[in-house]
C-alpha cells in the first residue's frame, strides 16, 4: 500500500535524524584525536580529522588554495585544539555547526580586537513619530531588544557588526555598527504586500513566490467592523468569495461559496482550518430558531484573528485532498509578539436596526382590497372568512415591521489585550465580551465572551519552537423559536389584544406578539486548543508535530407557555431541551526540508494526519407542567419524550506532500500530493488520492524586462492543475441500518429504516484548472492580480431523488455528472497617494462567474428530469412563463409550452432565472491625513432573485393578509391594462387559482436583486502625537457602520437575504482604542 | 527533545500498521445494522411496530387526520369554519397538485409500503425466527402493505403497486390499472388471514392488526371491486367472529353505552392504532383536533342537505357522536361538530383511555348489507341494517324490493354510521353510480353538484401530487388537474 510505504520513508527519515542529531550534540573541544600531522595541503588535514570523527569540513573552493599546514606531533587533542595549531598564522577561521566545521576566511584578522559596546539610537516612522516596540537584533547573534516608549534603545554591539531592525508592518531596515554615535533609523512603511505572509497549506510562503491562487485578509480589515462572525468580515472583500447572510439574526448562518457551488447536492462549504486545526462548520443546534441554525463560526471571535488566507485553486488546496474542493479558508489568530508589554484596550458601543422596510397598503387600502376580491368572487363576506371586514376596527392600521422589527437594537464589545514577551518566549492573553441586542420587541439578545491565551518559546540556538494556544468562547443566544419577519403582511387591523386585555385570537392562527411569550436560548461553549512543536534537525530540515482538540457545547431550551398558542389549539405546555457536543482531535507530524540545488532553492514537506471527531446529542421534548414558570426546568416536566439522539464518529487519515523548486527566483514549481482515508465512504471506496502541479514564471526577474520595462516591477505567470475531493455527506451513509422510532408502540421500541444504502459510493473529484497574472507597477505600487478558473466537479455524490412512492426520498450515490465553475477574478491594490500626510490607497476585487452543468447521464429519465437542465447553472430555478393579465377577467395568463390547453407543473414550466450571481466585488479605499484615517467598502453583487410575491408563502390578493403597494396596480375591472392579477380570495376562483398555482411561481415575480451596498465605513482619529507625555502609544478615537446604505432596484426587504428573512442590520458605533 | 521524537516515532508506526484500520469506524450507536434486524424475534417485531408508530407519532398524518378531515371535507360531512388556503381546497373541491396534504396522503403510505415489504422480504429469508412470529410478522405486513395501496388507490386512481424493496426501479413505476391493484390487494388479505390467527398478538390489546382485522378489509375491497359474494362471506365471518359486538349491550335500550365505542380495545374495535405520542395527556390526533374548547371548527355540513340534517329523528348515533354548540350571538346558531372521540386532552402522565380507530366491527354489517343487496337479497340487507339501526334506537325498516330503494337505505345508514372515520363517504361517493343512470357520472356528481358550488366529476380522485409528477417521468396526472 503507498500509503504504508510513504509512512515508512518518514520513519526512517526520523530514524536517521535521530541518530545524527545525537552525534551532533558534541562540540569541537570535547572530541578528542589521536593522531600526528605531517606537513601537506589543509585538505588533507581535514580529510584526516573527518576520517577520525564524526565531523565533516565545509568551505568554499579555493581558500585553502596554497596554504600548507604545519606538521604536528602525535598525541591526543580536542579537534578544537588541532584546529587551532593547523589554521595558526593562515586568515582561516572555523566554526561548529552541528557535526559540520565550516572553514571561512576571516577578513577581520588584523584588526582591532573585537570591543563590545553601548549602541544607542532611536527609530522613528517617516512622519518622526517614535516608533516603540521595534525589535532591535544584531545580525548573526542572539543579542536582541526593544525600542521603548520613546522609540530609544541601547544594545550591546561591536564595530563592524550589523543591526537589523524589525517592526510588523514597516520594510526591515539594516545599519552597520561604524562608531559610538547614536544610530538613528527610519522605518519605511511596507507598501506593496508582495512580500508579506501568506499562510498556506502546512506553510507559509509570500506573494511574490506563490505558484497558488490565495487571497489574505489582515487584522485590520477585520477589526474596521463592528460584526459577530469572522465570515461577515470577508463580504465583499475577497475575489471569487460569495458570502451572504441567511437572515439578520445575530449567530444566524452564512450562505458561503468560494467559486460557486461545486457540489449538486452535497456540502459546498470551504474547508474552514484554525490555527491549523479544521474546525466544523455544520451546525450542532437542535431546534431551529428564529435566526435559523446557530452558526458554528461565530464562536469564533474576530478581534481574535490575525489574518485570514482565502485558498482557491488546485495548487493551494490540493493538499486538503478529500476535503479541499470547496476551496479553504485559513485563520490565524493572534500569537505573542517579542517587546515591550503592551496593553490594549478597545471598547465600542453601538446601535444595529432594520434600515429596509417593505411599504405596505394602509388599512383602507387593504381593505377595499378585500371588499373587492368578496365581490369579484360573489361571494358575501362573513365574521368568519371575513372578520377583517366585520368584526375589527376599520380604522386600527398598524406598521407591523415597525411593531415586529423596528428596534434600534443596542451593541456593546469590549476587549483587553496583553501582549509582550522576550525574543525566546512571549505572549498574548485577551478577553472580549460581547452583548448585543436584538430588533425585536423584549429583552432579547447575544453575548459572547472569548478568551485568547497564546504563547511562543524557542530555544537559544532557535532549533526548538514551541506554539501554544488555548482558546476558549462562550455565547449565549436569547432568541424566539419563529423569526418574526414573515408577520410582516399581517392584516394592518388584526387586533394584538381583545376587549379584556389579553391576547386576541382567531381561530387557530398564530398572534404574532404571543409568539413573544415562547424562548428560544441556546448556549456554545468552545474550547480550541493547538500546539505546535518544530526541531531543527539539521540545517535546513525540521520535524513538527501539529495537535489540536476541539470541544463544543451546544446546549439549547424552547419554551412554549400556554400564553403563547391560540387556545383552540393549545393542548398543553411543552418544552424543547436538546444539547450536542463535538470532540475533535487531530495530530498531524511534518517534516520539511530546504536545499541549495543548483541556482535553485528546493523545499519538500512530508506529512500525516490522523483526525477523529465525534459528535453527540439528543434532543427532549418535556410537557404536563403544574406550571408555566416551570417550563426551564426538565425536573418540573411530568412526562418527558426522547424526540432524537445523533451519534456520529467521523475518522480520517492520510499522508501528504509537497515538493517546491524555485530556480533563481525565476521559475518556480510545485507540486503537492495527498492520499486521504476517510470514514464516510463505503469499506471498499475509503481511500482516495488527490494532487496538483502549479508553475509560476517571474518574467520581472529576467534581464529583458529589467531592462526595457522598467516601470513594470513585478510580473508573475501562474499556472496550476490538480485534483481535490469532497467530503462534506454526512456519516455513515454507506450503511444499511435501522433506527428508532420517536415512540414504542405496542410496548416494544420501534424500528425504521435509516436510509436506502449505497456501498459503492466514492469521492466527489473537483478538478480545477488556473491561470494567473500578478503585475507590480512603479514600484509595486499598484499590483493587479487577475486569474481565470475552470473547475470541473465530476463524479457528483448525488442525494439522488427518489420518487416517494419507492419508500424513500433519495439516496445517496455517485453520478458521473459534471458540473462546472468557470470565471474571471480581478484584484487590484493601489497607493494612489502616498505623501508626508497624506496617503490614499484603494483595493478593489471583481469575480465573474458561472456555474454550468455540463453532463448528468440520462438527465431526462432522471428523478432530477424537472429540477436540472444541461448547459444551465445548477441554481435555475423553473417556473410559468408569465404573459400578462386578462383584461376581461384579472386573471394572470402563463404560457402553455406543450399547448395543452392548460397550464401544468411540470410540463409547463420554463427556466425563469438563477440565483447565482453574474458578477460581484467590492472596492475599498483607505484615506489618512495626519493622525486621521477613513477606510469605506463598497460590496456590489449582480443577480436575479424571487421577489416579495415569490413562493409559496405569497397568497393572492385579497385573502386576509396585507400587500405590498404593489397591489394597488392590480387589475379592477374589465378593460383594465393591469400587470397584477385581480383580487380574489375564494379557493377554486380562477383568479385566486391562477395566483395560487402559478403566478406566486413564475416569471412575474423573479426580479433583479442586484445591489451596491456601502458595506463598512471606518473613521478613525489617533491621538497620540497629542498625547507623547502620557506615555500612551496609541489613543484611537473611531466610528464605524455597517450595511449604511443599499442601493437596489429589489423591492422586497433585502436583496442579500431576500424572501421574508430579517434582512442584515445597518450597525453604527463608536468606540475607543488605548494601548500603552 | 528526545522525547517529541518519540512521540512522533510512535505516532507513525502506530499509523503503519493501523492505517486502514483507522478509518474504519464501529457502527454508530443509534442505528441497528440491517442485518441484525431479522435474526431474533424481538427485532424483527420492532420493524413491525415501528410502522403503527411512526402512522400516528404526529398530527395531520396520513393515518391519522388527513385522510379522514380531507375526505369528509371533500365530501359532504364536515368542514373547517375558517380559511385556511390548503384546507379550503379540499373543501371546494379544488386541490391542487402541490398542495401539501395531498403530498402526505402520497408519500406516507408508499413509505409504509417499503417498510412492509422489507419486513415479509426480511422475514421470510429469516431461518432463527420463531415460525408462530414469523407468520404473525409476514401476515401483519401483508395486512399492512394491502391497506396502504387499498387508501391509495381509493384516493389517487390508478396508483404504482410496490411488492418489492427494489427501489431504484420500483422510483419510476408505472400507474397500475385498479382492479389489478384490487387484486393485488386481494392476494394480500387472502394472506394475511392465512398466517393471522384469532387472537391479537401481545395480549389484550387490539394494536396490531388479526386474523379478523384481514378479513374485515378483505370484506371491504371484495365490495369495492364488486365482488359480492365473496364480500358477503367474509363479512359473515366476521359477524360470526368471537370477542366482537355492537356496543348496546346487554340493554338495547341503553345507547349510551355506544359512546364508550371509541374506547380502547371496546368490543367493536376489530383494529385500532395505539396514541403513542401522548405529551400532555393527549389521546387521539382525531379527537385533540376536532373536540372543540368553545366554539367548534370542524362543523357537520349545515342545511338540509348537510350532514346534521342527515339523522333520522331520535338517532342515538346524533346524540352520542355528534357534539353541539351553541353561540351567545342573537339569533343563536348552533353548531355540530363529529364528536366519536371525546378526549381532547386527558390527563398529562395518565394512561390515554381512546385509541384511533381504523377498522369497526359495525361495518361488517354494512359491508353484508350492501354486498347482499347487490345480490338482490333485500331481505337480508333490511336483516343487517336493521341490526345497525336497532343500536341507534331506531325502528326496523321497510325496504321497498328494489336494488335502488335498498342501496338508498344502505347509503343513508353508512353516511350516519361510518361518518368521520376513514373516507368511508367519499369513497361511497366515488364508488356508487350515479342513480340518474348517467354513463361516467358517479354518485358524487348527484350528490355534491348540489352542495358545492363548481362541483367537477373529476375532482372525486385527488391529483397526483407535484413532488410525484417531478420525481417519476412515468407519472401521468389525473384528469382535470393542470
Amino acid at each position: 500500500m503507498k500509503v504504508n510505504a510513504i509512512i515508512c520513508i518518514i520513519v526512517l527519515f526520523s530514524v536517521n535524524s535521530i541518530n545524527a542529531s545525537t552525534v551532533s550534540a558534541q562540540s569541537v573541544n570535547e572530541v578528542r584525536i589521536s593522531a600526528g600531522f605531517s606537513p601537506g595541503t589543509l585538505e588533507q588535514a581535514f580529510a584526516r580529522i573527518e576520517r577520525e570523527t564524526e565531523f565533516r569540513f565545509a568551505y568554499r573552493k579555493g581558500i585553502l588554495a596554497g596554504i600548507r599546514s604545519p606538521s604536528l606531533s602525535p598525541q591526543t587533542r580536542t579537534v578544537q585544539q588541532t584546529l587551532d595549531a593547523l589554521l595558526a598564522g593562515t586568515d582561516l577561521q572555523y566554526k561548529q555547526v552541528d557535526n559540520s566545521i565550516i572553514i571561512t576566511k576571516n577578513t577581520a584578522i588584523n584588526a582591532e580586537p573585537v570591543l563590545q559596546q553601548t549602541i544607542t539610537g532611536t527609530v522613528k516612522d517617516e512622519k518622526g513619530i517614535p516608533l516603540p516596540g521595534v525589535s532591535v537584533k544584531v545580525k548573526g547573534g542572539s543579542v536582541a531588544v526593544m525600542t521603548d516608549g520613546t522609540g530609544t534603545f541601547r544594545i550591546q554591539a561591536s564595530r563592524t557588526e550589523v543591526l537589523v531592525f524589525s517592526y510588523i508592518g514597516y520594510v526591515s531596515t539594516e545599519r552597520k555598527v561604524v562608531d559610538a554615535a547614536a544610530v538613528d533609523v527610519v522605518l519605511k512603511a511596507e507598501v506593496g504586500t508582495l512580500d508579506a505572509v501568506v499562510v498556506i497549506g502546512y506553510g507559509t510562503t509570500t506573494r511574490r513566490n506563490n505558484t497558488g491562487s490565495v487571497t489574505s485578509i489582515s487584522a485590520k480589515d477585520i477589526a474596521n467592523q463592528p460584526v459577530t462572525d469572522p465570515l461577515a468580515a470577508l463580504q465583499g472583500r475577497v475575489a471569487g468569495l460569495d458570502i451572504s447572510a441567511v437572515t439578520g439574526y445575530p449567530g444566524s448562518g452564512y450562505s458561503v461559496h468560494l467559486r460557486g457551488q461545486n457540489s449538486i447536492s452535497s456540502g459546498n462549504d470551504p474547508l474552514y482550518i484554525v490555527d491549523g486545526i479544521p474546525f466544523i462548520s455544520e451546525s450542532l443546534s437542535q431546534f431551529s430558531g428564529a435566526n435559523g441554525s446557530q452558526s458554528p463560526l461565530s464562536s469564533l471571535n474576530p478581534s481574535d484573528i490575525e489574518q485570514i488566507d482565502i485558498l482557491k485553486d488546485a495548487d493551494a488546496t490540493a493538499i486538503y485532498g478529500s476535503r479541499g474542493a470547496n476551496g479553504v479558508i485559513l485563520i490565524t489568530t493572534k500569537k505573542g509578539r517579542a517587546g515591550k508589554p503592551e496593553v490594549t484596550a478597545n471598547i465600542y458601543r453601538g446601535i444595529s436596526s432594520v434600515n429596509k422596510k417593505v411599504d405596505m397598503l394602509n388599512t383602507s387600502q387593504y381593505l377595499a382590497l378585500r371588499r373587492e376580491a368578496f365581490k369579484n368572487d360573489g361571494v358575501i363576506p362573513t365574521e368568519t372568512n371575513a372578520p377583517d371586514l366585520l368584526l375589527w376596527d376599520q380604522n386600527l392600521d398598524q406598521n407591523w415591521q415597525e411593531k415586529l422589527l423596528g428596534k434600534s437594537a443596542p451593541l456593546t464589545q469590549a476587549e483587553l489585550s496583553l501582549r509582550g514577551g522576550s525574543e525566546q518566549t512571549n505572549f498574548i492573553i485577551s478577553g472580549t465580551v460581547r452583548d448585543e441586542k436584538t430588533v425585536l420587541p423584549g429583552d432579547l439578545g447575544y453575548k459572547r465572551g472569548a478568551v485568547n491565551f497564546s504563547l511562543n518559546h524557542k530555544s537559544l540556538d532557535n532549533k526548538f519552537k514551541v506554539t501554544s494556544s488555548v482558546k476558549y468562547t462562550a455565547d449565549e443566544n436569547n432568541t424566539l423559536p419563529t423569526d418574526l419577519t414573515g408577520f410582516f403582511n399581517l392584516a394592518p387591523n388584526y387586533p394584538i389584544y381583545d376587549a379584556a386585555g389579553n391576547y386576541y385570537w382567531l381561530n387557530n392562527e398564530q398572534n404574532p406578539l404571543a409568539y413573544l411569550e415562547r424562548t428560544s436560548l441556546s448556549k456554545t461553549n468552545n474550547l480550541f486548543i493547538n500546539t505546535a512543536l518544530s526541531y531543527q534537525i539539521i540545517p535546513g530540515l525540521n520535524a513538527k508535530v501539529s495537535a489540536g482538540i476541539n470541544k463544543m457545547d451546544f446546549k439549547q431550551t424552547q419554551t412554549f407557555p400556554k400564553l403563547s398558542f391560540a387556545p383552540a389549539t393549545y393542548s398543553g405546555s411543552t418544552a424543547n431541551y436538546g444539547n450536542n457536543t463535538l470532540n475533535s482531535y487531530i495530530v498531524e507530524p511534518q517534516l520539511d526540508y530546504t536545499l541549495k540545488l543548483g541556482k535553485g532553492n528546493l523545499s519538500a514537506l512530508a506529512g500525516g494526519t490522523w483526525q477523529n471527531s465525534i459528535t453527540e446529542g439528543q434532543s427532549i421534548v418535556g410537557s404536563g407542567y403544574a406550571s408555566d414558570e416551570q417550563l426551564q426546568n426538565i425536573q418540573a416536566a411530568t412526562q418527558i419524550t426522547a424526540r432524537s439522539y445523533n451519534y456520529t464518529k467521523y475518522r480520517y487519515t492520510s499522508v501528504f506532500g509537497r515538493l517546491t523548486y524555485n530556480w533563481d527566483e525565476k521559475y518556480i514549481l510545485n507540486g503537492t500530493f495527498r492520499r486521504d482515508g476517510s470514514s464516510r465512504f463505503g469499506p471498499n471506496k475509503q481511500f482516495g488520492n488527490f494532487g496538483a502541479v502549479g508553475a509560476a514564471w517571474l518574467f520581472s526577474n529576467e534581464s529583458f524586462v529589467k531592462d526595457k520595462l522598467s516601470f513594470l516591477t513585478f510580473g508573475k505567470l501562474r499556472a496550476s492543475y490538480g485534483t481535490v475531493g469532497n467530503d462534506q455527506i454526512g456519516n455513515y451513509q454507506y450503511l444499511d441500518s435501522w433506527s428508532a422510532t420517536s415512540f414504542p408502540y405496542a410496548g416494544v421500541a420501534g424500528l425504521a429504516p435509516s436510509r436506502f444504502p449505497n456501498p459503492d459510493y466514492s469521492w466527489e473529484v473537483n478538478k480545477k484548472l488556473e491561470a494567473g497574472l500578478d503585475l507590480g507597477f512603479l514600484g509595486d505600487r499598484l499590483l493587479v492580480t487577475a486569474n481565470f478558473y475552470r473547475n470541473r466537479s465530476g463524479n457528483q455524490l448525488i442525494g439522488y431523488t427518489l420518487s416517494s412512492q419507492s419508500g424513500f426520498d433519495q439516496y445517496t450515490a455517485n453520478l458521473p455528472a459534471v458540473v462546472q465553475n468557470k470565471g474571471f477574478e480581478f484584484e487590484l491594490s493601489s497607493v494612489n497617494i502616498r505623501r508626508n500626510d497624506f496617503t490614499w490607497s484603494t483595493s478593489a476585487n471583481l469575480s465573474i462567474a458561472k456555474t454550468k452543468l455540463l453532463e448528468y447521464p440520462d438527465l431526462e429519465n432522471s428523478s432530477n428530469a424537472t429540477t436540472y437542465v444541461i448547459g444551465q447553472p445548477l441554481q435555475i430555478v423553473k417556473g410559468y412563463d408569465y404573459l400578462g393579465i386578462d383584461k376581461q377577467t384579472g386573471v394572470p395568463l402563463f404560457r402553455d409550452i406543450n399547448g395543452d390547453g392548460v397550464v401544468t407543473d411540470p410540463a409547463d414550466m420554463v427556466v425563469i432565472g438563477n440565483t447565482t450571481p453574474k458578477f460581484y466585488g467590492g472596492l475599498n479605499n483607505s484615506l489618512s491625513y495626519k493622525n486621521f484615517t477613513l477606510d469605506f467598502l463598497f460590496q456590489f453583487v449582480k443577480q436575479e432573485g424571487p421577489g416579495l410575491n415569490y413562493g409559496y408563502l405569497s397568497y393572492s390578493n385579497g385573502i386576509m393578509k396585507n400587500k405590498d403597494l404593489s397591489a394597488l396596480d392590480r387589475w379592477q375591472q374589465p378593460g383594465d391594462e393591469a400587470d397584477i392579477p385581480g383580487a380574489s380570495t375564494t379557493a377554486g376562483k380562477a383568479i385566486y387559482n391562477a395566483y395560487q398555482n402559478q403566478y406566486r411561481l413564475s416569471s412575474a415575480n423573479w426580479v433583479d436583486a442586484s445591489f451596491i451596498r456601502l458595506k463598512n465605513v471606518s473613521i478613525k482619529y489617533n491621538f497620540a502625537s497629542m498625547l507623547k507625555n502620557w506615555k500612551l502609544n496609541n489613543v484611537t478615537l473611531y466610528l464605524q457602520g455597517q450595511n449604511l446604505l443599499t442601493i437596489t432596484p429589489y423591492k422586497g426587504f433585502d436583496p442579500e437575504t431576500k424572501a421574508y428573512a430579517l434582512p442584515p442590520l445597518s450597525i453604527y458605533t463608536a468606540g475607543l482604542q488605548v494601548s500603552f | 527533545m528526545k522525547i517529541l521524537y518519540y512521540i512522533l516515532f510512535i505516532a507513525v508506526l502506530t499509523g503503519f500498521t493501523s492505517c486502514k484500520k483507522y478509518v474504519q469506524v464501529e457502527n454508530p450507536k443509534d442505528q441497528l445494522v440491517n442485518s441484525s434486524i431479522f435474526v431474533n424475534d424481538a427485532t424483527a417485531t420492532a420493524a413491525m411496530v415501528g410502522i403503527y408508530s411512526d402512522m400516528n407519532a404526529f398530527n395531520y398524518q396520513f393515518a391519522n387526520v388527513i385522510t379522514t378531515f380531507m375526505c369528509a371535507m371533500s365530501a359532504d360531512e364536515f368542514t373547517y369554519a375558517s380559511t385556511l388556503a390548503n384546507f379550503d381546497e379540499f373543501k371546494n373541491n379544488a386541490v391542487t397538485p402541490g398542495n401539501s396534504y395531498v403530498g402526505i396522503m402520497w408519500s406516507q403510505p408508499y413509505g409504509f409500503i417499503y417498510r412492509a415489504n422489507a419486513v415479509i422480504q426480511g422475514a421470510t429469508a429469516s431461518a432463527t425466527l420463531t415460525p408462530a412470529v414469523k407468520n404473525q410478522l409476514i401476515g401483519e405486513a401483508r395486512f399492512l402493505r394491502a391497506f396502504c395501496h387499498f387508501y391509495l388507490v381509493n384516493i389517487f386512481g390508478d396508483v404504482p403497486l410496490i411488492l418489492n424493496t427494489d427501489v431504484l426501479t420500483n422510483t419510476n413505476l408505472p400507474r397500475t390499472a385498479s382492479k389489478d391493484v384490487y387484486g393485488a390487494v386481494i392476494t394480500d388479505l387472502l394472506e394475511a388471514k392465512k398466517l393471522l390467527v384469532a387472537a391479537y398478538p401481545g395480549g389484550a390489546e387490539r394494536t396490531r392488526p388479526n386474523k379478523t382485522a384481514a378479513s374485515l378489509l378483505l370484506a371491504r375491497a371484495y365490495l369495492y371491486s364488486g365482488n359480492n359474494v365473496s364480500a358477503e362471506q367474509e363479512a359473515t365471518e366476521v359477524i360470526g367472529a368471537a370477542g366482537y359486538s355492537l356496543l348496546n349491550n346487554p340493554d338495547v335500550n341503553n345507547a349510551a353505552n355506544m359512546t364508550k365505542a371509541f374506547l380502547k380495545n371496546s368490543a367493536e374495535t376489530v383494529w385500532q392504532l395505539q396514541v403513542v405520542n401522548t405529551a400532555n395527556g393527549r389521546n387521539t390526533w382525531e379527537g385533540n383536533t376536532i373536540v372543540p374548547t368553545a366554539s367548534p371548527f370542524y362543523r357537520l355540513t349545515r342545511g338540509t342537505l348537510g350532514l346534521e340534517s342527515g339523522f333520522e329523528a331520535g338517532d342515538k348515533r346524533f346524540t352520542n357522536w355528534v357534539g353541539s354548540y351553541t353561540t351567545t350571538a342573537t339569533p343563536p346558531v348552533t353548531y355540530y361538530y363529529p364528536f366519536k372521540y371525546k378526549v381532547r386532552v386527558g390527563v398529562a402522565g395518565a394512561a390515554p383511555t381512546e385509541y384511533s380507530m381504523v377498522l369497526r366491527f359495525a361495518e361488517a354489517y354494512l359491508i353484508r348489507a350492501e354486498a347482499r343487496a347487490q345480490q338482490n337479497n333485500f331481505a337480508g340487507t333490511k336483516a343487517d341494517l336493521d341490526i345497525i339501526r336497532s343500536r341507534a334506537g331506531l325502528a326496523p325498516l321497510v325496504i321497498a324490493p328494489s336494488l335502488a330503494a335498498a342501496m338508498a337505505q344502505v347509503e343513508q345508514e353508512r353516511r350516519v354510521e361510518l361518518f368521520a372515520e376513514w373516507g368511508h363517504r367519499w369513497f361511497d361517493l366515488k364508488r356508487w353510480k350515479s342513480t340518474s343512470g348517467t354513463a361516467g357520472k358517479t354518485r358524487a356528481d348527484d350528490v355534491l353538484s348540489q352542495s358545492k358550488a363548481g362541483w367537477k366529476s373529476t375532482a372525486i380522485l385527488f391529483p397526483i401530487p407535484s413532488e410525484a409528477m417531478r420525481t417519476n417521468p412515468n407519472m401521468v396526472q389525473n384528469p382535470g388537474y393542470n
